[in-house]
């Protein structure tokens, strides 16, 4: 069996994947004409690689129903429920960066830490009977955070759209969102609160421990991490740590699939 | 036994002094326990959604159904039982069911004494008993106590709310009392503090349109300016007074000799807190004259009840050693609930317990 490795399918990140692939010395192609779902890497054939948005490689290394792709660490861990039990992340790539923050409105004068979210929410549902909202795309990820966090009397409302401009548009008080220059929340009038990073996130190399891994598609994953290697040269002895997680899930690497 | 059996037995010790019988609706605007205990219990709530966005989920205890159909008006405030399934999506790596039985009570308006809080932990043991309990513990508390220490030490009001907010939190008051080395005061804070509040207001509406942006939502400049304000005279407690706090939180000990465990503290702390300790000790007499199974091993933690959002007295479980976050029974007081949930609109003292039917028994045992 092959490795099943998946790879963005389309914009900027797809671009930056092949390139980075490229400038390792291996070419990424896709085969099958236009429809290009699936592809192969010029000097890896045992690895199969599927051509998938960022979204669905993450819910792909976390269900295993894919060995391992390059995905954003903001997309794992707000599908994950305990992202390091499912998934290791072997090879931050340097690009991909995005940063899943929480913003406020920048007249708000006297708000700068998470501990004074939760201070003018208990103030405002005091006051008028209603919780703050919060305006994101990433609901567990929010949850957990403010949970950790001591924040309290919020209520969040899902946004399907542009989630920076929920509080012009009156539909939210703050946001929980993700940037990489901090230019959009800006000018939407919106500030990024101090000790308001979820998390800084990149475009990684992630491992599925749930997936059926076979001693071959093993072998091809670690001449991946090799073809890699001459970049990123910690991501061997992170590919060594999660090897011997797999080992010690006990489960057989089986030799049917 | 069977679980019906189980259920049915636990029931009829309830019933015999817990008024007539309720059946309170399955399915219930989600809402309503997000308000109540905050969007952290998400992950645990049974959801759907209809047609027009609105949110609904599969009750997740009897106790909040019922107290709903009280702050409505829909049923009088008085005495209650109740029994069927509930709804609770297990926690990560659990395998525990998603629907369970709950056997339990609430009994609303009454007098809210500490004959009532002995009757009420006494009914909701033997019923634990006669459904099938056997070798666990009683952990018991009482939030009120935890009010009057906060009171009673010299907290700023901001410190009060956020430390009365923290009790039922995960970020609990430990954890926001092992940072207050780090909070830092605000120079802006200290110059519209300094301000008549009219001039503040005005300064704040200044600096907004200095950064070129206009207010939005809920909060005008007004509102900005006196949180300011007030956090000018937010100050820092002294590590000494969160020291204080925390000896309190570290209290654990027997029933026998709990009461003078927390006097003592209160003594050495120089806090006058004696209304609550007194009815703490008479609470304590009278359940010791109720002779109730399980009770004479009972420990009473400063920290019990910090699960439970609503609970604002005495707090009680029955737990087993092995598994101290699977509680058999869980209940008390909470007086404030109805007030919550009818907007302000109705009062009324309660109490109640819920005994897990499926934690009973103890799994294995012949």
């Amino acid at each position: 069996m092959t490795l099943r490795f998946a790879v963005p399918s389309k914009g900027r990140l797809k671009e930056q994947v092949e390139g980075f692939f490229a400038e390792a010395g291996f070419r990424i192609e896709p085969l099958g004409g236009a429809r290009g779902y699936f592809a192969r890497i010029f000097g890896l054939p045992d690895v199969e690689v599927r051509l998938l948005s960022a979204g669905e490689i993450a819910s792909g290394v976390i269900s295993g129903d894919i060995h391992a792709g390059v995905t954003g660490e903001d997309l794992l861990r707000e599908q994950a429920g305990d992202l390091e039990r499912v998934v290791h992340l072997l090879a931050p790539l340097g690009f991909g960066r995005a940063d899943l923050v929480v913003a406020v409105p920048k007249s708000w004068l006297d708000v700068e830490t998470m501990a004074d979210i939760d201070d003018v929410g208990g103030r405002l549902e005091a006051r008028t009977g209603r919780k703050l909202r919060v305006a994101t795309k990433y609901v567990r990820s929010t949850r957990r955070f403010f949970t950790a966090e001591g924040v309290g009397h919020y209520r969040i409302v899902e946004s399907a759209g542009a989630t920076e401009g929920a509080p012009a548009a009156g539909v939210a008080d703050i946001v929980v969102d993700i940037t990489t220059t901090g230019a959009t929340l800006a000018s939407n009038g919106l500030k990024i609160v101090a000790d308001g990073v979820i998390v800084a996130s990149e475009a990684n190399v992630a491992a599925s421990l749930s997936a059926a891994w076979t001693p071959a598609s093993l072998v091809a994953f670690r001449s991946l991490i090799m073809a890699i290697a001459t970049k990123i040269p910690h991501a061997v002895g992170r590919f060594e740590r999660f090897e011997s997680a797999l080992k010690a899930q006990g489960k057989p690497l089986n030799h049917g699939d | 036994m069977t679980p019906r059996e189980q259920t049915a037995a636990a029931l009829g010790v309830i019933a015999r002094v817990s008024g007539q019988r309720v059946d309170p609706p399955t399915l219930m605007p989600a809402e309503i326990i997000l308000e109540l205990s905050g969007e952290a219990v998400r992950s645990r709530l049974c959801t759907f959604t209809d047609a027009t966005g609105q949110e609904f989920c599969l009750r997740p205890d009897l106790t909040t159904p019922i107290a709903r159909q009280v702050a409505s008006g829909d049923i009088p405030a008085t005495r209650y039982h109740c029994a069927g399934p509930v709804y609770r999506l297990p926690p990560f790596g659990s395998n525990e069911a998603v629907e369970h039985v709950q056997v339990g009570f609430e009994w609303f308006g009454m007098a809210g004494s500490p004959d009532e809080d002995a009757e009420a932990l006494a009914v909701a043991l033997e019923a634990a008993k006669a459904g099938g309990a056997t070798k666990a513990i009683v952990r018991f508390g009482d939030v009120a106590i935890y009010h009057a220490v906060i009171d009673a030490l010299p907290f700023s009001p901001q410190w009060r709310g956020r430390l009365r907010r923290a009790f039922s939190r995960r970020k609990g008051p430990r954890e926001l009392l092992a940072n207050i080395s780090n909070e830092t005061t605000s120079p802006l804070a200290a110059r519209i503090a300094a301000m008549p509040l009219a001039e503040g207001v005005k300064a704040v509406e200044g600096m907004i349109a200095d950064l070129g942006v206009q207010t939005v939502g809920a909060r005008g400049a007004d509102d900005i300016a006196e949180r300011l304000r007030d956090r000018a005279g937010d100050i820092t407690p002294d590590t000494r007074i969160a020291a204080a706090l925390m000896k309190y939180m570290d209290i654990n000990a027997p029933v026998g000799s709990c009461a003078a465990a927390v006097e003592a503290f209160a003594r050495d702390a120089k806090l006058d807190i004696a209304p609550t300790l007194e009815a703490f000790r008479k609470r304590l007499d009278r359940i010791a004259a109720l002779k109730s199974p399980f009770w004479a091993d009972a420990t009473f933690s400063a920290e019990a009840g910090r699960r439970f959002e609503y609970y604002d007295g005495f707090v009680f479980e029955l737990v087993r050693e092995s598994a101290l976050d699977r509680p058999l029974v869980s209940g008390g007081r909470y007086d404030g609930l109805i007030k919550r949930l009818s907007g302000g609109k109705r009062t009324a003292s309660a109490i109640g317990a819920a005994l897990r039917v499926d934690r009973l028994e103890q799994r294995g045992a012949a």
